[in-house]
């Protein structure tokens, strides 16, 4: 560390030629005071500089201009790679400059004038991008007498256009968010030219008095960027001292620091240093009061980001505590310290800061964390809640959003809190983390009759959400199932924010609350619609965003060495990735999400060019592309089971939670979005009718946009009507996953028509295009009538009960001990609580095993080589090839044959879908079927010939034969007797006899049964099941042993998922600073 | 700037144009799953010879005297499978059984079982099958199809209760749960629904035997409709005359599962002591107008008789009271429904002096015509003639081979071989011309669908015993 004092420079020239004159406010007799070289308290200007831009001769010069007379400035360089003395000389002969050879961060840069300077009255900390007025030391320093101020400071406007406000003093609310206090941007025409208080001076241009900022011990040194403004200014006020903004004095502001430092890196500071900040100026009782809010506030911050996909701002959020957590001693110090010079009580210093929460209130505006725009946000956020309540578009819209979240709190009120029914796909979440895990990790499904295939990645996440939340798997249930109304709708207003207008974000937000799809979809057990409806908006936001195109291109920034603002050219992995990641999660459930997005991508390039707008819709393609690449290889080696050469099972493993069929609606009910009895007819026609005004009326990005958001909702449409008439090929999901993109995209629509109406409507002379806004207005209004009335039962018509207290009975004891079995589910895919296989058009039939479905039984696919076997059997008896199908059925270890035609029991009206009659018929013929009679909405039959999933074989049974179907036929083999009843998945042990025990999984030779330490022989049963042959009757276990490949493949996926997290997080910039 | 919308706003509107005009030509499509449509049937059918298995039901006759099951096997594999009789108390008794390939076997009633009251479930490893059962008995001798599948409803248009009638109807439950059925039955004097057969229960694998004397009035005809509330069973009727009023004889016939449009009998003659009628039960709600169609073997074809059978009521029409139909000249019949509303027909024939016949017998038609039908064969408990009735309900001619199963294998008759049969034709063979001794199995090929019936009835005594054969797949 050195110091050196410059040559002489020519002062006049060194002046910017733009320079403003002073402005002559000042106290006459202060303006003498002052003016006079021989009484002008000294001031010494302390610039902080490090690897300054070209902009700095031009403060250097600013400060040399000053008509204050005693000034001197002192620059202290942090470590800059180039030395700056040079160019300070270059400008100001007498200015010293002070080399750190490191940086420290700017507040402890600044402290060295504690070290190196003695004598002067008043310190002014200056970034090294601010431009001063000539006079704007002069008039601080009179201020700072006049009022008695410790710290002043003045106004700042934008650098090259001092007639847009940057900041008159800042606000901070009780947890130290910044709040501004004007408008950015503001044309400056002197209307905040009052001197007043203030909770902070803004850290580009300070002057703080030299015994207070002695007193106080300057900056804190632990506080490297961003947010040391606070700390100084707060303890200021503590200590006594006044803050006080000079709009008299004026400064040109670069912000230069901001496009210095990452993203990430700003959001992180920020949170460590406001939460320092508080936990050092407040006083016990304050702190009490206070901090316990901040970690409620921190605590629904991090959630909303991680539903929001952006983990690293919930970890920058949570990260601030850890970082304080660590340096509680420096606080205790700290605090100390400020006791000591304490001067007023925390009530009183309150009185400046604003009550309610910033944070809150950027949430509400959809302005918080979002990722290109945190620059902005920096300043954004800081506008208080007085200044949105305000203004009459903020006010709507966020009344709108409360209307809306109490709304559907309201119509959810008798399920939050509650044990949601199971039923349809929507399931119980009845097995613990541990096991779910287990499940993952182990290289057995047990799913249908047993595979060797890879578990999904679901089990994986659902597993850890449970340990996250120490098990609370109900309350996951509820995040899961209802957290997916309020994810959706803060999609959807996300996604119509870019639309320029408060309004336009709250259209597209009621539009998308008022459609009846999640509440049908509720009411219809369908959790995959639930997912979808929950990530669609975030989906399109990402293809809109993806496009590049106005109004959701990233906002311009300045670019270095140039005086224009640009769009930065961002890398195509990124969102590729950021988008990925999001399929990854939906696609955990929802497989076939995956592929539905490109197709969304192609119906955005099919919109613009109906349009006549080709030109960057093309580029979402590459990236929902790339995107759906990244989520099948993020959930790999599932992902195979979706291959059908790979020996997966191909399209139905796409199904995942989705029941694949057919829903037959018509065009009115896919218009309408209305899939289930949620919703009204004739109401429901006013979104559409809503959704069509930018059609008409839009022009340039309006029409545009509606265009492809019609195109995007069309192509959903055409799929679901396609798919409920057999048109595709292959059986899809229910309705509502496919109708989900549609209605963000609908709301989209309706959200560019208001868009269209506040910017292109007034360009109209009055018309039918009035009319016509004026009827699709109405049709909003008119739109929430279905659901307000859905709204008044507090359940959105999800049936009281499910069968798993109907099919109680299957888990008692007698039951229980007569070994363990499978259930067979048969009927609609759409009514079935298991996970469907294809039989016939609107007939599916699944395996449950022990009773009632489980979690885990809800995803398809892991048929394995034996997943053909019931379908064969239930096939040959409805081709009347044979009467005895429980025997065919029997070795399967099925014992209960559940035949379903409503989603829930009969007492509540829920789904109703009659079983074909034949299917009746065909059950009724069999011999070996006995009907019990619980419930009128199940026909379930016992099978007499059926065989415990682990039994002792009678000396009769014959199970060597190559074929299942042609030696079942022929005998009965129910005489065997339960064995190895304890244990779970893939590990059971007991007492086994001597002889031949039958394990009615799909052949293994992984299956091992050991013997009191001994292998059992094991053979091939029945073409596909294990037979043992045990020689000493004994304790036994039975255990597959899971192949070290699967847990290579395990720790591969694990690896893929943590790098991709932190690529899509981290965001290009921080890839590329490395 | 100038948006061009129309690209937009006529894509939009045309497609979801076409979708609606799609839907409304989908209306009226029928969208239901066609699965298991095997499971119901319209008459006894013999399963795919590749059948994983095959189950014919066998209902008790109610009636002592000598039974036989009658097991047929067309294909090329010998059968293995067993015979399972139930009786109305008592643990069901298995026994195994083999039919070899091309053979029929005739089957006594196991020891220890109680023949009147037992029936049997035959159950085989494979399809190609035909079952029938026959009975000899004091009272006379008969024989009828057993059934291929259970059914949860029955029909019978004929039956008496009259004072020198007996009417056994057999509810035969094979299954393991009870069923609980309701009897009606629509007479010559209305409708009757007996508080005593409704809501009847039948135990699971058990056989109730109901004297329908006992709880209809008397009545010269009684059309009875069985329906279970729950389960599945299997129905037939034994009738008896005395003779005291002139009609005398037993008669067995298996109940129809379902009505139908059209019903066909290919044997057929009235005239010199023998009748004919034909009795027409309408289950439906709606009233049916009914065509009966008789074609004789020789002459002009008389106009078909129409009449109409009203809703959940029973219609006679007798041979006799129709001129065209030519007294003493062989015929086939059909009765057709000419408004779409289902009904069950039976066809019964009387003899008595001056006929050398005497007996009485009533049996359903075949609702179906097929192209290969299988007629089982054995040792029948009585002496029997043979004869064999092919109808081509067609209006085309088709061609006819006929062939007996015997010794392991099908073996052509001679001469009966390509036999032409013209559109609506019919051709009667004696088949104890062509081969001696006890009725053999018969296999009758077409090369279009015919319908085909056999007379078994007894050399020796009092009866008219008829029987349709399977449909072959």
């Amino acid at each position: 560390m050195h110091d050196q004092r410059t040559s002489a420079p020519d002062r006049s020239r060194s002046v910017p030629p733009d320079s403003p004159e002073p402005s002559e406010t000042l106290d006459p007799s202060l303006g003498s005071l002052i003016g006079d070289p021989a009484h002008a308290p000294p001031v010494v200007a302390v610039v902080v500089t490090r690897d300054a831009g070209p902009w700095f001769e031009d403060c250097l010069s600013s400060l040399g201009a000053q008509d204050y007379p005693n000034l001197s400035v002192l620059v202290i360089d942090a470590g800059s790679d180039e030395d700056p003395l040079p160019r300070v000389a270059a400008v100001l002969e007498d200015a010293y400059v002070r080399h750190l050879g490191h940086n420290p961060g700017f507040g402890a840069a600044a402290n060295e004038v504690l070290e190196v300077v003695e004598g002067a009255s008043f310190y002014a900390f200056c970034h090294d991008d601010v431009l001063l007025d000539r006079s704007a030391i002069r008039a601080l320093v009179a201020e700072a007498y006049r009022s008695n101020a410790g710290i002043v400071g003045p106004k700042l406007v934008s650098w090259g256009n001092p007639r847009a406000l940057l900041q008159v003093g800042l606000s901070a609310d009780k947890t130290g968010v910044l709040t501004p206090l004007v408008e950015r941007g503001e044309l400056d025409q002197e209307q905040h030219d009052a001197v007043r208080d203030v909770f902070t001076i803004p850290g580009a241009c300070t002057l703080v008095r030299a015994d207070l900022f002695a007193t106080l011990g300057g900056f804190d040194p632990a506080i490297t960027f961003l947010g040391e403004d606070l700390d100084l200014c707060w303890r200021a006020q503590v200590a006594g001292a006044r803050v006080v903004v000079v709009p008299a004095a004026r400064a040109q502001h670069r912000e230069e620091l901001m496009s210095r430092r990452a993203v990430d890196d700003r959001r992180r500071l920020l949170a460590r240093h406001r939460l320092r900040t508080m936990l050092v100026c407040y006083g016990p009782f304050h702190l009490l009061r206070v901090l316990p809010q901040a970690a409620v506030l921190a605590v629904v911050e991090a959630i909303y980001a991680v539903a929001a996909g952006r983990v690293s701002q919930a970890a920058d959020v949570l990260g601030a505590w850890a970082w304080n957590g660590r340096r509680l001693g420096e606080v205790r110090r700290r605090r100390r310290a400020l006791r000591a010079v304490r001067g007023l009580r925390d009530g009183e210093v309150r009185r400046l800061q604003h009550g309610g929460s910033t944070r809150i209130t950027g949430f509400l505006r959809g302005e918080l964390g979002r990722g290109d725009r945190v620059r902005a946000s920096l300043t954004d956020l800081r506008r208080g809640v007085g200044g949105s309540l305000s203004a009459g578009p903020r006010r709507f819209a966020i009344g709108t959003a409360v209307v809306v979240a109490l709304v559907v709190l309201v119509g959810s009120r008798d399920l939050i809190g509650e044990s949601l029914p199971a039923f349809a796909s929507l399931p119980g979440f009845d097995q613990r983390p541990l096991s779910l895990l287990g499940e993952y990790l182990s290289g057995w499904r047990s799913a249908g009759l047993g595979s060797e295939a890879p578990a999904p990645t679901a089990f994986a996440l659902i597993g850890l959400s449970g340990l996250g939340l120490l098990g609370g798997m109900g309350l996951l249930q509820q995040l899961l199932v209802l957290g997916t109304l309020p994810v959706g709708l803060v999609g959807a207003w996300r996604l119509c924010a870019p639309l320029g207008s408060a309004r336009t974000q709250a259209v597209g937000l009621i539009v998308y609350a008022v459609v009846p799809l999640p509440y049908d979809a509720l009411s219809r057990g369908r959790w995959d619609g639930l997912l979808l409806y929950a990530a669609a908006p975030w989906i399109l936001a990402r293809l809109l965003a993806a496009t590049g195109e106005e109004p959701f291109a990233p906002p311009a920034e300045p670019i270095e060495g140039e005086d224009v603002l640009r769009r930065p050219s961002r890398p195509v992995w990124h969102p590729m990735l950021a988008l990925g990641l999001l399929l990854a999660l939906v696609g955990a459930f929802v497989p076939l999400a995956v592929v539905l997005v490109p197709v969304l991508a192609l119906a955005l390039v099919a919109g613009s060019l109906l349009a006549g707008r080709p030109r960057g819709a093309w580029r979402a393609v590459p990236v929902a592309t790339g995107a759906a690449v990244v989520a099948a290889v993020l959930h790999l080696p599932w992902a195979l089971d979706f291959v059908p050469v790979a020996g997966g099972s191909g399209w139905s493993a796409m199904a995942g939670i989705s029941p694949l069929g057919t829903d037959d609606l018509g065009v009115g009910e896919l218009l309408r979005l209305e899939t289930g009895k949620v919703g009204l007819s004739a109401f429901g026609w006013a979104v559409p009718l809503a959704a069509a005004l930018a059609l008409f009326v839009g022009r340039g990005w309006r029409f545009t946009w509606a265009a492809r958001a019609w195109t995007v909702a069309l192509v959903c449409w055409a799929l679901v009507w396609a798919g409920g008439r057999d048109l595709t090929g292959v059986p899809l999901p229910p309705a509502e996953v496919l109708l989900a993109p549609a209605a963000a995209a609908l709301a989209l629509a309706a959200a560019a028509g208001l868009a269209a109406f506040e910017h292109d409507l007034p360009g109209y002379r009055f018309g039918w295009r009035q009319v016509a806004s004026l009827v699709a207005a109405g049709g909003v209004a008119v739109a929430t009538v279905p659901v307000l009335m859905g709204a008044v039962d507090g359940e959105w018509g999800t049936p009281g009960s499910d069968f798993d207290r109907t099919l109680a009975f299957m888990e008692s004891d007698e039951v229980a001990e007569a070994g363990a079995f499978r259930v067979l589910w048969l009927g609609d895919p759409e009514v079935l609580p298991v996970a469907g296989s294809r039989l016939d058009e609107g007939l599916a039939y699944g395996l449950s095993r022990n009773g009632a479905s489980s979690l885990t039984a809800r995803w398809a696919g892991g048929l394995g080589s034996s997943g053909h076997l019931v379908g064969d059997a239930l096939r040959l008896a409805a081709e009347g090839r044979t009467e005895r199908l429980g025997r065919l059925l029997g070795p399967l270890g099925v014992r209960y044959l559940v035949l379903a035609e409503q989603a829930a029991p009969a007492r509540d009206e829920t789904l109703h879908r009659p079983l074909p009659p034949g299917l009746v018929a065909t059950v009724g013929q069999q011999l070996d079927l006995r009907r019990i009679d619980v419930d009128p909405a199940l026909v379930i039959y016992e099978n007499a010939a059926w065989l415990p999933v682990r039994a002792a074989l009678g000396q009769d049974a014959a199970v060597d034969a190559p074929e299942l179907f042609p030696a079942a036929v022929r005998q009965d083999l129910s005489a065997s007797a339960p064995v190895l009843g304890q244990g779970s998945h893939a590990r059971f042990r007991g007492e086994v006899p001597a002889g031949r025990l039958y394990v009615a999984e799909t052949s293994s030779p992984r299956w091992q049964l050991r013997t009191d330490g001994q292998g059992a022989e094991r053979e091939e049963a029945l073409g596909w099941a294990n037979v043992f042959t045990v020689d000493e009757a004994g304790p036994a276990t039975l255990r597959y042993r899971t192949s070290p490949l699967r847990w290579l493949a395990v720790a591969g996926q694990a690896a893929l998922w943590f790098l991709v997290l932190r690529l899509a997080l981290r965001g290009p910039q921080s890839v590329r600073r490395r | 700037m100038t948006v061009r919308r129309a690209p937009v706003l006529v894509v939009l509107v045309a497609v979801l144009g076409a979708m609606a005009a799609a839907e409304v030509g989908d209306i009226g499509k029928d969208d239901g799953s066609p699965f298991g449509t095997a499971a119901s049937f319209a008459m006894p059918v013999s399963d795919p010879v590749g059948s994983l298995s095959s189950t014919w039901f066998c209902p008790a006759t109610g009636v002592d005297g000598n039974h036989a099951v009658l097991v047929t096997n067309h294909g090329d594999q010998p059968r293995t499978g067993s015979l399972t009789w139930t009786t109305g108390d008592g643990a069901p008794v298995s026994e195994p059984v083999d039919v070899g390939a091309h053979e029929g076997v005739s089957l006594g009633v196991a020891d220890g079982v109680e023949g009147a009251a037992a029936s049997v479930v035959v159950e085989m490893d494979g399809g190609g099958l035909a079952v029938e059962r026959a009975l000899r008995s004091s009272d006379g001798s008969g024989v009828t199809s057993c059934s291929s599948a259970a059914s949860d409803r029955w029909y019978l248009a004929n039956g008496a209760t009259s004072r020198d009638a007996t009417q056994l109807l057999t509810l035969f439950n094979p299954f393991a749960d009870d069923a609980i059925i309701d009897v009606s039955f629509a007479t010559d004097q209305g409708r009757d629904e007996p508080e005593a057969l409704r809501g009847l229960p039948i135990r699971a694998h058990s056989t109730t035997v109901v004297n329908l004397g006992d709880v209809v009035r008397r009545r010269e005809v009684t059309a009875t409709e069985v329906t279970t509330r729950r389960g599945r069973l299997v129905v037939q009727r034994m009738q008896r005359f005395d003779g005291s009023a002139g009609r005398s004889g037993l008669s067995l016939a298996l109940a129809a599962p379902a009505p139908a449009d059209v019903w066909t009998f290919p044997a057929g003659v009235h005239g010199d002591g023998q009748g004919e009628r034909w009795h027409v039960y309408n289950p439906g709600e709606r009233d049916a107008v009914v065509s009966l169609e008789v074609v004789p073997d020789d002459g002009d074809f008389p106009v078909p008789v129409e009449r109409t059978v009203a809703a959940r009521s029973q219609l006679v029409i007798d041979a006799a009271e129709i001129e065209a139909v030519a007294a003493g000249v062989g015929h086939s019949s059909s009765v057709r429904s000419v408004n779409d509303v289902a009904v069950v027909v039976e066809r019964e024939l009387t003899a008595g002096p001056p006929s050398s016949r005497r007996g009485w017998s009533s049996t359903p038609g075949a609702p179906l015509a097929a192209p290969a039908w299988l007629l089982a064969g054995g040792d029948l408990p009585y002496p029997s003639g043979d004869r064999l009735f092919v109808h081509n309900p067609g209006a085309e001619p088709v061609r006819v081979s006929v062939a007996v199963l015997d010794g392991g294998q099908t073996t052509p008759l001679e001469g009966l071989q390509d036999v032409e049969l013209a559109a609506a034709g019919r051709q009667r063979v004696d088949v104890t011309e062509y081969v001696s001794g006890a009725p053999l199995p018969l296999l009758v090929q077409a090369d279009g669908p015919v319908v085909v019936e056999r007379d078994l009835s007894p050399t020796d005594d009092t009866g008219i015993s008829t029987v349709f054969g399977a449909p072959l797949p």
